[in-house]
């Protein structure tokens, strides 16, 4: 059954009432809709498995994305996303709730993955995912393989192992932050608060990569 | 427009290349299957065989029993202890006690009671003559 959830004080707003809300207001869970994050946290401090199995749910796919993307190895994010999701539940205690759920996974994720790759160093092997079939139906890539690329006889496949290879040769803070904002889709500030810095050095950090990656495929893009 | 941004955005683009890179299927409907029993796996790994067999006690009760039977053995000792300083009190001032009805072998004079060192006035070595022998040396 799903449930929904409503911060209490959005509900006294809307329904107009002056009454005082408290300074951590428990939310309302209503059947019929998804339940917050914020509630299964809860139910997980509490040991409640099937909570946790819940927002493993909700984020190993975004997570197993941002692993697979800076190691660019199956194997390798099968595992780091196993051992992230397994931390998470052992520091579960310690979350104090200051920064989402998803944020705090998602450190966990970045440092493991990062921990990892320089434990790692040059022994870098690559095992990529196959190319959902999508992709030859999506116009930018489209126009990317057969118009305006000097090699016009490339395939996906071979433009996934170049920009994996060029990947691989940036510098993990970069890659990290090419990896977020430029596949996953995270802003700025989320990107700076899951890394731990600020907004400018996120955006230097992601103008050097591009850079980086252009001057790595050069050929591919003109 | 800005070269360098066109260039950005073919970057762009052939990242979403990346988007497109999926795990083999059916992968993520048994990820989650998958941590949640390693989870239990290392939940059960740090039972011990107290817990297994429903033994298993918080630390505080625990302590607060320990601290208990600390407290009461210290009572007891000293209870105990109390009772044989009374002992010894006690025949130290009756010696009957000690010795029931037997009669006492009689002290000595100069002894004034069971307790007070007995100081003799003579030097037991007095009756003892000294002998000294002197070394004989006989050069050959």
């Amino acid at each position: 059954m799903q449930e929904v959830v409503i911060d209490p004080s959005s509900l006294s707003n809307a329904l107009g009432l002056d009454a005082p809300t408290p300074a951590r207001a428990e939310p309302v869970v209503i059947p019929g809709a998804p339940v917050h994050d914020a509630v299964l946290v809860r139910r997980s401090q509490d040991g409640d498995i099937g909570a946790y199995d819940e927002l493993i749910r909700r984020y190993q796919e975004r997570v197993y994305a941002t692993v697979y993307h800076m190691t660019s190895n199956h194997e390798d994010a099968n595992d780091l996303t196993q051992e992230t999701f397994i931390k998470g539940f052992q520091a579960l205690k310690s979350f104090k709730g200051d920064s989402s759920f998803y944020t705090w996974v998602y450190r966990i994720a970045v440092n493991k993955t990062i921990n990892f790759l320089k434990q790692r160093k040059n022994r870098t092997h690559i095992s990529l995912n196959d190319i959902d079939f999508n992709a030859e139906n999506d116009p930018d890539l489209v126009a990317l393989v057969s118009d305006r690329t000097p090699r016009r006889d490339i395939g996906l496949s071979e433009l996934q192992q170049k920009l994996n290879k060029a990947m691989q040769k940036l510098s993990e803070p970069h890659r990290l932050v090419v990896t977020l904002h430029d596949v996953q889709g995270l802003s700025h500030e989320e990107i700076g608060n899951i890394v731990h810095c600020n907004i400018g050095t996120v955006r230097s950090r992601l103008f050097y990569a591009r850079q980086q990656l252009q001057a790595h495929l050069s050929d591919y893009l003109k | 427009m800005n070269p360098q941004a066109d260039n950005f955005e073919q970057i762009r683009k052939l990242l979403s290349l990346k988007k497109y890179e999926q795990p083999p299927p059916g992968y993520f409907n048994q990820l989650s299957a998958r941590i949640i029993s390693r989870i239990e796996a290392a939940d059960m790994g740090r039972t011990t065989l107290w817990d297994r067999l429903g033994f298993a006690f918080g630390s505080k009760p625990a302590f607060v029993c320990a601290l208990g039977v600390v407290v009461c053995g210290l009572f007891c000792i000293g209870i105990l202890s109390t009772l044989q300083g009374t002992t010894v009190s006690a025949v130290a001032s009756s010696p009957e006690l000690a010795f029931g009805n037997q009669p006492m072998m009689s002290a000595p004079e100069e002894a004034h009671s069971s307790v007070d060192p007995v100081i003799s006035q003579t030097s037991p070595f007095s009756d003892v003559a000294p002998r000294v022998d002197k070394a004989s040396y006989t050069p050959r």
